[in-house]
């Protein structure tokens, strides 16, 4: 044993020793390095593969040809699988057509893989304009894209399709802008500025319609204030909709005549410093602009349409392919600062929320009494029978715990207030509700949660243990399986929650046995029962036990089932939620128009 | 800033898709150069220049409806001030009859009845705010008073406008058609920003 114990601490010396050595880690680095060029070289291999790409087009796309570097050679493959070279590379990266691949160029669409597109910008952009055919990009997935050629601030530039109607520039880092991508989008962080004049109404309307209180019109407004609007954004995602000539965008009036106008860069620059992530939402604004903006010209209705759509996506990607239905649109690097300061921001708030939870915990300790609690309620809210009372305060004092928490993931689903400024009296209404129907039904909805929680676990587990004795640890044992199953979802919960499964799998289980044994006239009086008898109760109970829990465990944890233990408590809190919801929606329905 | 002002027909084209669609359907048909100026919603970049033959027949077909939609607008807006006026009066009289009941209450010494009195007449003079804040704000801090007087200026222009048409195609002299479709729009859209103001 104390040998294998040396042994084992050698070779862990060894190999601490092995790399702290400078040679030895340089070694290991191109090693390694090394590993990931090969697990590069043998995607790319699966992702082109010449035909087998080719072989995915519809019929009248089998024209099309694939690009691959080979060596110091770039290669054409077509559907046959004949290759032809169309370019040579010398070591400075310079490329050479050769006379066929000219000709080649001209005349076919291509495929690239998404690994190259940067290395063969130049011979693909060219040959998109040469051509005037469609170029495609193959990305690491195996979804195919598209490449297409626009006029950007840096000159014509190669944009690749990294997800349905969202573009990326060719060069860009694209792993971390599918990070990016793929961030949360949280819809009541979105702000939409329109530009545009007070007389294009039903545009206004209609961004009033979809988004709510997060439309900001300053059409009206000067470019300063406009600015400092956007400035006030901090760590939002504004969506500027507006007329855009060159880059600029510029509000006229319903005679033509130009009433302000901002230029991109002060916006730019005001999202920067507001550490916002910036959407310029004009015609062809991209054509203008680093920022993230839509490609082609677009449609005031059909930017509100997508945005709509957009809002209700859990993604930042997919609220981009939501909007991207007015138009495709390129998204720009600066996205992902953005969204690295929302990160930051979101994780401080978790502190935050967690060092007053700890805070309340020492309060907890020095809580007012009963007496006092009911004298309280007696002064504050006459003629409610205690009864309501002192679940509501009991709730209400829990509420403290969990109040930030159910705020947020209320804001994340909850449809948007009208803006004050269109409809007062509706604006006022739904925020009324929302604000009367928290404070009412929230602390009866959190007592109620916990009497759930702690009511199964009191009542689940130690009058059956007293009655069934150990056969009650059958159903534990199924019920800690069950939430076993569920364990990565409910993670983070309290242990109440999370292995709320014992309770009720002891509680249903344990009191269904009780119940077929009941009629056996050999168990009746168990209690005092000679020692023979009270084991064949326990074999008999521990079986029956034993066969229902394992059905009912089987039934709960089947495929694609989603029984999870610890979903019941929040139930209730969105059971509440979505009767607040459904209160507003009903005052929201009313304020339709017949024109809507 | 550049005082360059362009062509506007938004407004009209928003008008004939929201009033008579088919007629907008032809002109797209008949003009297809121009059929992204001639599609709802605002576009939101640059547009072509529309051709003096196509601002004809946009301005012969939407003048009827625009004078129309300007009227109607005008009758829902004086229907609003009727029933903010009914409002009003009803609360005031309800106030008034209250304010009594509260005396006579206190003079037949029933702390009760006066109580409940106080109430209404408390209840009714809220409803005569409520009817004062629709008449002035509601709608987007626009008074009642301003869009009506806004809505006649822009219906008037329409019967201006047509009566200028109707001089261009007896003249057969198209030259000021231009100037001419952007009044329309002007007073269209003006008349369009009334209507969604009290919808």
């Amino acid at each position: 044993m104390c040998h294998g114990r040396f042994s084992t601490l050698s070779y862990i010396i060894f190999c601490l020793l092995f790399f702290i050595s400078e040679s030895h880690a340089s070694w290991w680095g191109a090693f390694l390095n090394s590993g990931e060029e090969a697990a590069k070289f043998a995607k790319k291999a699966s992702v082109v593969a010449g035909r087998a790409v080719l072989k995915t087009l519809p019929k009248s796309r089998q024209g099309a040809h694939a690009l691959e570097i080979s060596g110091s050679e770039i290669r054409a493959i077509d559907i046959a699988g004949r290759e032809i070279v169309i370019a040579t590379m010398s070591t400075g990266a310079a490329m050479t057509l050769t006379p066929q691949g000219a000709a080649l160029l001209k005349q076919v669409e291509l495929i690239v893989s998404e690994i190259d597109v940067n290395r063969l910008e130049h011979i693909v952009r060219d040959a998109i304009k040469a051509s005037g055919k469609p170029a495609f990009v193959v990305s690491e997935n195996g979804t195919v894209g598209r490449l297409v050629v626009r006029a950007t601030p840096t000159g014509e530039t190669l944009l690749m399709e990294k997800y349905p109607g969202i573009f990326i520039r060719a060069g860009e880092r694209s792993a971390e802008l599918s990070w990016a991508l793929e961030r949360p989008f949280q819809n009541d962080k979105i702000r939409v500025v329109s530009l545009m004049d007070p007389s294009d109404a039903d545009e206004l309307a209609r961004l009033d319609k979809v988004v709510g209180e997060y439309h900001i019109p300053v059409g009206s407004h000067t470019p300063s204030e406009a600015v400092h609007q956007i400035r006030s954004q901090r760590e939002k995602t504004v969506f500027v909709v507006g007329h855009v000539e060159k880059d600029k965008f510029i509000v006229r009036d319903s005679a033509g005549q130009i009433k302000s106008e901002i230029s991109f860069s002060e916006l730019e620059d005001a999202a920067e410093k507001a550490d916002a992530s910036l959407f310029l939402l004009g015609c062809s604004a991209a054509a203008c602009s680093t920022t993230s903006a839509f490609i082609d010209p677009v449609n005031a209705l059909r930017v509100a349409d997508g945005l709509k759509d957009a809002i209700s996506r859990a993604t930042l990607g997919d609220a981009l392919s939501a909007l991207s239905t007015a138009g495709d649109i390129v998204v720009s690097s600066k996205v992902v600062h953005s969204a690295r300061v929302m990160l930051f921001a979101e994780q401080k708030a978790l502190l935050v929320d967690k060092r007053i939870e700890s805070s309340y915990r020492v309060l907890k300790l020095t809580t007012v009494g009963r007496e006092r609690a009911e004298e309280l309620a007696d002064r504050i809210v006459p003629y409610i029978p205690s009864w309501v009372q002192y679940p509501y305060f009991v709730g209400a004092f829990f509420l403290i715990f969990s109040a930030r928490g159910i705020v947020r993931e209320w804001k994340s689903f909850r449809t948007p207030a009208p803006a004050f400024a269109r409809k007062p009296i509706i604006s006022t209404l739904v925020k009324g509700i929302r604000i009367l129907g928290f404070a009412v039904l929230m602390p009866l909805a959190v007592c109620l949660n916990l009497a759930i929680i702690f009511g199964a676990w009191v009542v689940g587990t130690v009058p059956l243990f007293m009655t069934l004795g150990w056969t009650t640890l059958v159903p534990a044992y199924f019920g800690w399986k069950w939430s076993r199953h569920f364990a990565e979802e409910a993670n983070g919960e309290p242990w109440t929650v999370r292995y709320l499964g014992i309770p009720l799998f002891v509680g249903i289980i344990g009191i269904l046995v009780a119940i077929l044994m009941s009629p056996i006239e050999l168990f009746r009086g168990i209690e005092y029962a000679d020692l023979q008898a009270r084991l064949i109760y326990w074999v008999a109970s521990g079986s029956t036990s034993m066969l229902i829990s394992a059905f009912a465990l089987r039934f709960l944890t089947r495929r694609k089932s989603n029984w999870n233990p610890a979903d019941i408590p929040g139930l209730v809190i969105a059971g509440a939620l979505l009767l607040i919801e459904f209160c507003v929606s009903r005052v929201l329905h009313k304020g339709e128009t017949a024109d809507d | 800033m550049t005082d360059t002002a362009i062509l506007s027909i938004q407004s009209i084209v928003d008008l004939l898709n929201r009033r008579k669609p088919y007629a907008l359907t032809r002109l797209q048909s008949e003009y297809p150069s121009y059929r992204s100026a001639l599609e709802p919603g605002k576009k939101l970049g640059d547009d072509s220049r529309p051709s003096s033959q196509m601002l004809q027949d946009l301005a012969q077909q939407t003048i009827a409806v625009a004078k129309e939609e300007g009227l109607a607008t005008s009758q829902r807006i004086q229907r609003r001030f009727r029933m903010s006026a009914r409002l009003r009066l009803a609360g005031a009289v309800v106030s008034s009859l209250s304010s009594a009941g509260i005396i006579a209450a206190l003079t037949q010494g029933s702390t009760r009845a006066a109580l409940v009195s106080g109430c209404i007449a408390f209840g009714s003079s809220c409803f005569t705010l409520v009817a004062q804040y629709v008449e002035d704000y509601a709608g987007g801090q626009q008074s009642f008073k301003d869009l009506r007087e806004r809505v006649a200026i822009h219906t008037t222009c329409i019967w201006e406008v047509e009566a200028e048409f109707k001089l261009m195609v007896a003249l057969n002299e198209f030259g000021g058609i231009e100037e001419l479709v952007r009044k329309l729009n002007v007073a269209v859209a003006a008349i369009r920003q009334a209507q969604l103001a009290v919808s």
